[in-house]
This record gives structure tokens, C-alpha cells and sequence, in this order.
């Protein structure tokens, strides 16, 4: 179960944080030695670092706008009797706001190279290890039935858009049965799987009760998926 | 040199407060459990005269720094009390004067550490569920979400203890940790007791009173069912 944690690492996200930090060390480097600086490299990248951080306001999931450069008025106000210090530091410290400004536009891009790294609609980014995987039934009215792992590797997905609707109109009957009674449209869902390493993606995957489609929700949210054939046996 | 003695100095201090913050502490008596709790519950404002606590029923540690500890009453009721270790010694976070199931959320973001503590009195088992109710959303602007619904049960046998602390099944808090959205509902787990021949006991209805002692130790819910609310 410690494995989880790699489960989780988002490599697109990471990744784009490790560029845009390295492209903000290559302009200050630049800038120091364009300079002639004799301010020590560490102090320098205290600095910068000060400089990044920012009062930000949430947008969307992960991202936030900054909208107050916190680290650069500390710096401005503690050298305030420094004019000669502060002129040395300034280029420094408006490194370190355009940086935080750099890593909130990376992360709105993020998504985009997420889903060039890993295709979402290809049930491989979803489950790596289909030997290991065990069907879950998760409605005690649903058919003994089990996975034929072998069928994930073959099996081919298309993404539809989720007919909500539809579903809706069949469970209203649902709903107005006893809850000793109702029965489900998803009454599986497959346990561990072990997603793409640095998808970052934790899916739960729900099969439909044919075993030909399949309701994957990750943090990015909900998509359904209908197969080439059914992952179900028996019954 | 100085320097580096006052770094080493305060890395040694550091690394002690952190040790001996770490190390579980030795549990105290009975009697000592007793008077601790009694005293507490005294120093309450709107405590109720003869609602002491006259034995401790035993000592279930959850993880080092969480022990639960049933309890009852002088008047016969049974109820629960937490602690949880600080420094030093263990600190009583809450007593109840109500036994029946509550979740107590040791990370309230890890699901994972979620135990099931309970006391009860004529109860021979217990079903325990893990349920999500069918749940949908169309919205514009927002992409539609469907919570297909949930329930799971996991059986408790009462061997010759009337009370425990179980772990959430690991299936159960994986579910429950996946799901980020928002839009689902908040997690619903229910019970139901059966007596000696398998029929369904239904708790009485008792006075829950819960004293707080400081902390911020999170509890839910466990909603008493019946067989209507659940599909056999």
C-alpha cells in the first residue's frame, strides 16, 4: 500500500514545475552575471525565492492566480533604509514575482500535457497489472460474475458522453422501489488497479452490469466508456 | 566551531522533543482512569449528578497516540472515552455517555485511519454498512456526474466483548479516499445489532451526552438502520 504515493505523482505536473524553476535559475544566472554581481549565489536564490511567494486566489482545481506579491513587499519594506541594497536585489526579487506567475501558467497547461503523456481513453493508462485486478461487487442484488482479466489487455474502449439522462429515467423506478428492492445500473467495480506510473491518476473504475461499459472517475473527473466486448463471465 | 556546537545542540534537543513526543506514554490504572475521567466530568457546567463513571470495561489501543477506552456508569449506562497521547501522558479528549457506534476519524484526511468504536449491552453481532446513495447531477457548464449507489457490510462478531474499535475494511476507505468530487455525498455508514437468535435489536433510547476535554479529535456518525433502509 506505501506504493500509493507514487500512485499519485503527477509527472506532467512536476514536470512543468522543475521547467519553469530551471528557466527562472537560467534568466537569473544571466542576469547576475550579465551584472558582474558579487552577491553570493545562495542569497541570490533566497531572493528569488522570496520574491515567489505570493498571496494567490483560487481559479480552478490547482490552479491559483497570485494577485499580491507578499515576498517582494518583505523585501521592499526591509530595505527600505537600504536604497543601495535594494537596487542590488530588486532584478532578483521581480524574478522571483515573474516565477510565481510562471507556475500558475504552467499548471493551466498542465492538463494539456497530462493528456499527451497519458491517452485517457486507453483502459492501459487505468490499469497496468489487469492479472491483479479482482471484481468488487458493490450491490448485494447483482449476479455472481467475475473479471476475465485477460480481456483488459484486448479489450478496445470509446468514450460516449454520459447519457445522465437516460440513466436518471431508468433508476426513477428505481428510486420509487423500497431500497430493500432497487437494483443498480453499475453494480461492479474492479479493485486493484494500478494506473500508469506518474498519471497521478487513482482511478475508480464502475462496470456496468453487462460488463460492457465502464464509469471511470478520477480527479479529473467522470468519463464512460463502452467496450469492444464484455470483461464479465458466469452467470 | 561555536556555530557548530549550537546547531548540533539544537539538533539533539530537536530530535529528543520529537522522540519522547513519539513514544507511546504508559497507560495509567483503572483507578487512576477513573478519577481522571470522574474529575473531568465534575468540572463540567451542566453535568448531571450521578452520572460518574464506576468501571472501565477495558483498553483498546488504536495506534500509539489514540486509546480507546469503554466505559460505564454509575447508573448502568455504557459510554466510551478517548484519549489521546501527548506529552508525556495521555490526555482525555471525550467521554459519551452513549455507547453505540461512532467513527472516529484519526486523519480525517485518511480515511484509512478510520475506526469504528462502539460499547453496547444484549448485543450478540453487528452488520456494519458502507453506503452511497445514488447520485446525480446535469448542470451546464459542468460535466454530468452519476454516483452509482454503494453497500458494502462487514460483520462484527461479539465474541465475549461488548465493545471495540475496527478498523474501516481497507476496500471501504479506498473508495472513500478516491472519491475527490465534491458533488459526491458524504460518507454514510450505518449498523444494525442482532441479538442472541439473529433478530434485530434495536438500541434504547438513552440521553447521548458527549463532554469534550480540548483537542480537536473529529467523530461521525453511524446511523442505527433497519432492515427496510438497506437491500438484502
Amino acid at each position: 500500500m506505501n506504493l500509493n504515493i507514487d500512485f499519485y505523482f503527477d509527472a506532467a505536473s512536476t514536470l512543468l514545475t522543475l521547467i519553469a524553476w530551471g528557466l527562472t535559475g537560467a534568466v537569473v544566472l544571466y542576469i547576475r552575471k550579465n551584472r558582474g554581481d558579487s552577491l553570493k549565489l545562495w542569497k541570490v536564490a533566497l531572493v528569488v525565492f522570496l520574491g515567489s511567494l505570493t498571496f494567490d486566489i483560487y481559479l480552478y482545481e490547482r490552479v491559483n492566480l497570485p494577485v499580491l506579491p507578499l515576498g517582494f513587499l518583505v523585501l521592499l519594506l526591509a530595505t527600505r533604509k537600504k536604497p543601495l541594497l535594494w537596487l542590488k536585489l530588486k532584478p532578483y526579487a521581480w524574478s522571483g514575482v515573474a516565477a510565481s506567475f510562471l507556475l500558475a501558467g504552467v499548471q493551466m497547461v498542465a492538463p494539456v500535457v497530462h493528456d499527451a503523456f497519458y491517452n485517457k481513453d486507453d483502459l492501459h493508462t487505468y490499469i497496468t497489472n489487469p492479472e491483479e485486478t479482482e471484481l468488487l461487487s458493490i450491490h448485494p442484488k447483482s449476479l455472481k460474475r467475475s473479471l476475465i482479466t485477460s480481456e483488459l489487455e484486448r479489450v478496445n474502449m470509446k468514450r460516449i458522453s454520459m447519457n445522465v439522462m437516460e440513466w436518471h429515467s431508468n433508476d426513477k423506478q428505481v428510486i420509487n422501489t423500497p431500497h430493500s428492492k432497487r437494483m443498480t445500473l453499475f453494480p461492479y467495480i474492479i479493485l486493484g488497479a494500478e494506473p500508469l506510473w506518474g498519471s497521478g491518476l487513482d482511478p475508480v473504475i464502475h462496470i456496468r452490469k453487462d460488463g460492457k461499459a465502464l464509469l471511470i472517475e478520477t480527479n479529473r473527473g467522470q468519463a464512460f466508456y463502452e467496450l469492444s466486448t464484455s470483461i464479465l463471465e458466469g452467470e | 566551531m561555536k556555530k557548530i556546537i549550537i546547531a548540533g545542540l539544537t539538533l539533539l534537543i530537536g530530535f529528543g522533543g520529537w522522540l519522547v513526543y513519539h513514544s507511546t506514554s504508559e497507560i495509567p490504572e483503572n483507578e487512576h482512569l477513573i478519577e481522571k475521567m470522574n474529575d473531568k466530568l465534575k468540572e463540567q457546567n451542566h453535568f448531571k449528578k450521578g452520572t460518574l463513571i464506576k468501571k472501565v470495561q477495558g483498553r483498546q489501543l488504536i495506534d500509539d497516540r489514540h486509546l480507546y477506552i469503554p466505559v460505564v456508569f454509575e447508573n448502568g449506562s455504557r459510554g466510551k472515552s478517548l484519549w489521546v497521547d501527548g506529552w508525556f501522558k495521555w490526555k482525555l479528549v471525550r467521554v459519551d455517555t452513549d455507547g453505540s457506534p461512532e467513527v472516529w476519524e484519526i486523519d480525517p484526511e485518511k480515511p484509512s485511519t478510520f475506526h469504528v468504536i462502539y460499547h453496547l449491552e444484549g448485543v450478540d453481532s453487528m452488520d456494519l454498512y458502507y453506503r452511497e446513495e445514488l447520485y446525480w447531477s446535469i448542470s451546464n457548464g459542468k460535466e454530468n456526474f452519476y454516483q452509482p449507489p454503494i453497500q458494502l457490510k462487514k460483520e462484527v462478531a461479539f465474541d465475549k466483548r461488548n465493545y471495540g474499535a475496527v478498523k474501516l475494511p481497507e476496500v471501504w476507505s479506498d473508495i472513500r479516499a478516491k472519491s475527490s468530487d465534491s458533488r459526491r455525498p458524504i460518507m454514510n455508514l450505518g449498523y444494525i445489532t442482532y441479538g442472541e437468535n439473529q433478530e434485530v435489536i434495536s438500541p434504547s433510547p438513552s440521553s447521548d451526552t458527549a463532554y469534550s476535554f480540548g483537542g480537536n479529535e473529529k467523530l461521525s456518525f453511524v446511523i442505527n438502520l433497519n432492515k427496510n433502509d438497506i437491500v438484502e
